[in-house]
């Protein structure tokens, strides 16, 4: 007689302590009833009535939708069994006429799956079909099972496009959160490596993992994570760890990003090894790194994969670059409009000389000039591959060379928002650059109005609120201010490994004071669950 | 404010080494230098005793009074009534020195820099800034003292760099006093300026450390004293004794000797921006003090109502002086008022505080 031999699958009983929303009934009619009303008019949600064994008294019922599961998992795993095999094997085991026994030798000797879940609520079966698990349902048993047999379409994991380095790991997430987690979980291969799970949007039922290295992260900043992802349960959607961010970030208003995003793994893992906290949400390539400190907007992983002397030389040409990027063209603008004393003579009549005809201020060319380069960037993004390149440069050069010889702007307008232009890419992080691209026009019409006096003043407001803007309690601008020492090494330049690795760079994460969590705007701003009256439907 | 401990040793150290260094920096030399020529220097020995006097008096009552704020510690120490007139004192004395510490930089501004544009297109922002910086609090001001310090040295350095070709040390000569009581005038000059550490009292509660600053605070205070005096030595060893008592911005002047080689000069204009936030950090500092004092004294939690109104006096006090002589003039007579009024000030703190710990250890026993 041939022995089927089953492997017993991982069973994870999920039947919920709190009374279930619509509980399985039993009645196999009445619970298949329940379900295609729930999905009535959806064409991809498929259901399969089977004779368990070939055996009348046991019938059962698969549900699914298709696109979402593997057709070879359903086949092989689930209906082969139920219907070829069950027969085999029942004859092996004592299951009887018992329910109960007979769900277990189900459950444990019938289905071949690497993951089951046990369910008595038939919502619960629901969100884990749209999860791309199969839902198998036996007449007379009061529980379900849900099968993983998870099998959607999704991008293989590609090369960083946004991060890109010379030498360390080229790949990046993508937009599955299992095989992003995975892809951690190969960085940091360490059962302190910690995956919290949470659901998040009302219709999306996005799940969002919160990672975090225990005994490293600190466990305020984990706890007020929780928090905040637990007053965003019942947003109607979350489609991307962007909506996330600006659910939960600390000052909505700032245009400097409070939480840092990324789609590199290996970025995640050292993250963590800081102290960090990621969100890895579904359905986006990028992950969520908090809290974020200014500086480490200008950190790039290549700094740490490649020795220290080019290491520290790129950080400071990228620290030029953000300086450059911010402040070349006001002070272009107002050193010629209003401190020409301050030029030598050549210089000076060089510029009075290629300015000669131009009818615009200096200001006026270095807005129309930086307009037209914001213009062209955008559309370079929109536009597909090579005619989005093509158009960058051909457009780049012709406005340029247009503007000069039309006598629009002077040339050495289009170097300025040229440098600019190449100060701002070398900024890594593409978070950065918006707050680059922002604060430029303020501070060129400050000059434009008050010269160098006017850069200064803007300057000081920009870092006024660096100063006391905060990400999860941390101040935004440590390690520079507050000045901590012995943090500056990894800023100032890039100190050598072996100086880095005695303890988590960020800080002391266990230790560390987090300060003020909560913001009063935050609270107001995202209403508690409690508060609502609606139906809670968020689990904890 | 009083259980908000948020700044440490180090930063205190450096409030005081900036106090010196801000607006109320660009008046002094002149007042100092201006009829008394080299020898005027000595005249700022009694204001660098009144400052340490200040940080004394300052470590005595924070030694024993850790806990409270400042108002709620003389309102403790004092009983309501003369509590809060004491209280009331000192804020008016921030909020004097505040004024004065902008109106110099806004006139610097608008008399060398801008003399085409409006003086009130210049003293809003500034006031605005300096509100602003104040508002957020005592944290962000200690958090941008290092970046003031740097400037503080960059500046010092350019100047060094730049006047150095043209020093002549017998440019100082001769030593003589010509008049003693302008010489007497010239100390009232410096006890005012030097008075301006009485901020140490609202920031000294707000230490996150156990360890007394008194003597971190006095090494900080003669530091920026020598630091001082050797931007007037550089001058007169650069312009001349004579040449330097006519001028009234001298910082401003060393800076247009700065040539960077033969690309920069004139760099008087990057000089004032760079040295910008430090007025600012100053002036936030002061503000602060004021704005924060008012509150404690109201027993009111932190109001923009009372921020602002209280920055809109200061910046009203500051466009009523329209120009140089109003600022020399009202500075005069307040320099009289803060001799008479100072010493009392510290010592009603010092008797309070003496009374008020035995009666807490009598108390305690």
């Amino acid at each position: 007689m041939k022995k089927l031999i089953v492997q017993k699958p991982h069973v994870v009983d999920a039947s919920s302590s709190s009374e279930p929303q619509v509980p399985v009934s039993g009645i196999l009619e009445q619970d298949m009833d329940w379900l295609k009303q729930q999905y009535v008019r959806c064409s991809d949600f498929i259901y399969r009535h089977v004779t368990i064994g070939g055996q009348q008294e046991r019938q059962a019922a698969i549900f699914y939708f298709d696109g979402m599961t593997s057709s070879d998992v359903v086949h092989d795993n689930i209906l082969q069994p139920l219907l070829l095999d069950a027969e085999i094997a029942q004859n092996d085991a004592e299951s009887g006429t018992d329910l109960k026994k007979y769900f277990s030798f189900v459950k444990e000797c019938l289905l071949p799956a690497g993951e089951i879940t046990i369910i008595d609520d038939l919502e619960q079966g629901s969100q884990s079909m749209m999860n791309g698990d199969v839902l198998l349902l036996i007449d007379g048993c009061r529980q379900g099972i849900v099968v993983d047999a998870k099998g959607f379409p999704q991008r293989s994991v590609g090369k960083a496009e946004n991060e890109v380095v010379l030498r360390g790991p080229q790949e990046a997430f993508s937009e599955a959160m299992r095989v992003n987690t995975a892809l951690i979980r190969r960085h940091l291969r360490t059962n302190k490596l910690k995956l919290e799970q949470k659901t998040l949007g009302r219709y999306t039922r996005t799940p969002v993992s919160i990672v975090y290295l225990d005994g490293v992260a600190n466990e305020n900043i984990i706890a007020e994570v929780h928090r905040r992802l637990d007053n965003i349960k019942n947003v109607d959607s979350i489609l991307d760890s962007s909506c996330v961010e600006q659910y939960i970030e600390d000052s909505p208003f700032s245009v400097f990003p409070q939480i840092q995003y990324t789609e590199r793994p290996d970025k995640v893992a050292a993250s963590l090894l800081e102290g960090r906290v990621a969100l890895v949400v579904d359905g986006s390539p990028d992950v969520l790194l908090l809290p974020l400190l200014f500086v480490q907007l200008l950190q790039s992983p290549e700094d740490y994969y490649t020795r220290l002397a080019p290491g520290t030389f790129m950080r400071w040409i990228r620290y030029m670059g953000l300086f450059i990027a911010i402040l070349f063209p006001s002070l272009y603008v107002a050193v010629t409009s209003y401190h020409p004393e301050m030029l030598p003579l050549n210089l000076l009549l060089s510029i009075a000389a290629a300015r000669e005809g131009v009818p615009f201020p200096a200001f006026v060319e270095a807005l129309i000039m930086e307009l037209c380069f914001e213009l062209l960037r955008e559309a370079s993004i929109r536009l597909p591959g090579a005619v989005g390149n093509t158009i960058g440069i051909v457009g780049a050069l012709v406005i340029g060379d247009a503007a000069v010889s039309a006598h629009l702007v002077a040339p050495q307008m289009v170097i300025v928002v040229a440098i600019t232009a190449i100060g701002s890419f070398t900024v890594p992080s593409m978070e950065a650059s918006y707050p680059i691209r922002l604060l430029r026009f303020p501070l060129m019409l400050l000059a434009a109005g008050f010269g160098l006096y006017g850069v200064v003043l803007g300057v000081m407001a920009i870092l006024f609120h660096l100063v006391h803007l905060r990400s999860f309690g941390f101040p935004y601008l440590e390690p520079l201010a507050p000045l901590k020492l012995n943090e500056l090494r990894d800023v100032l330049m890039r100190a050598p490994r072996w100086q880095m690795m005695v303890r988590p760079q960020f800080r002391e994460p266990q230790q560390a004071n987090v300060g003020i969590l909560e913001r009063g705007f935050w609270q107001r701003r995202v209403q508690p669950l409690k508060e609502r009256g609606d139906d809670s439907r968020g689990q904890q | 404010m009083g259980s908000s401990k948020l700044i440490s040793n180090r930063e205190m150290f450096q409030m005081v080494l900036l106090l010196q260094q801000g607006g109320l920096f660009w008046l002094l030399p002149y007042l100092l230098i201006g009829t008394n020529g080299t020898i005027g220097l000595i005249s700022i020995l009694p204001g660098v005793a009144v400052g340490l006097l200040i940080i004394l008096v300052c470590a005595f009552w924070g030694k024993r009074c850790r806990e409270q704020s400042f108002p709620q510690s003389l309102t403790a120490m004092l009983g309501r009534p003369f509590g809060t007139v004491t209280g009331m004192c000192f804020m008016l004395l921030y909020l004097v020195f505040a004024v004065i510490c902008l109106s110099s930089f806004v006139e610097v501004l608008s008399t060398q820099l801008f003399s085409t544009t409006p003086r009130l297109a210049i003293l809003v922002p500034v006031f605005l800034l300096a509100g602003w910086l104040a508002w957020n609090g005592l944290e962000d001001i200690a958090r941008l003292l290092i970046l003031c310090i740097v400037l503080a040295v960059c500046l010092f350095l350019l100047a060094l760099a730049g006047s150095i070709g043209n020093f002549a040390p017998e440019n100082m000569l001769p030593l003589q006093i010509n008049d003693v009581d302008q010489l007497r005038q010239s100390a009232l000059h410096s006890i005012f300026f030097y008075s301006s550490l009485l901020v140490l009292f609202m920031v000294y509660p707000a230490r996150n450390q156990t360890r007394h600053a008194g003597r971190q605070l006095a090494g900080a205070m003669v530091l920026s004293t020598a630091v001082f005096l050797l931007w007037v030595g550089l001058a007169l060893g650069v312009f001349g004794q004579f040449s330097t008592g006519s001028l009234i911005w001298l910082p401003l002047e060393l800076a247009r000797m700065i040539r960077i080689g033969s690309f920069l000069e004139r760099t008087e204009a990057l000089f004032t921006a760079m040295w910008m936030p430090i007025v600012l950090v100053n002036s936030g500092l002061l503000l602060w003090s004021v704005t924060e004092s008012a509150h404690q004294l109201l027993h009111k939690q932190k109001s923009r109502w009372l921020h602002w109104s209280i920055v809109l006096l200061a910046a009203g006090l500051c466009v009523v002086m329209r120009n140089l002589l109003q600022l020399f003039y009202v500075e005069q007579v307040l320099s009289v008022v803060t001799l008479g009024l100072v010493p009392v000030l510290l010592a009603v703190v010092l008797l309070g505080t003496v009374v008020y710990s035995r009666k807490k250890e009598g108390q305690a026993s």
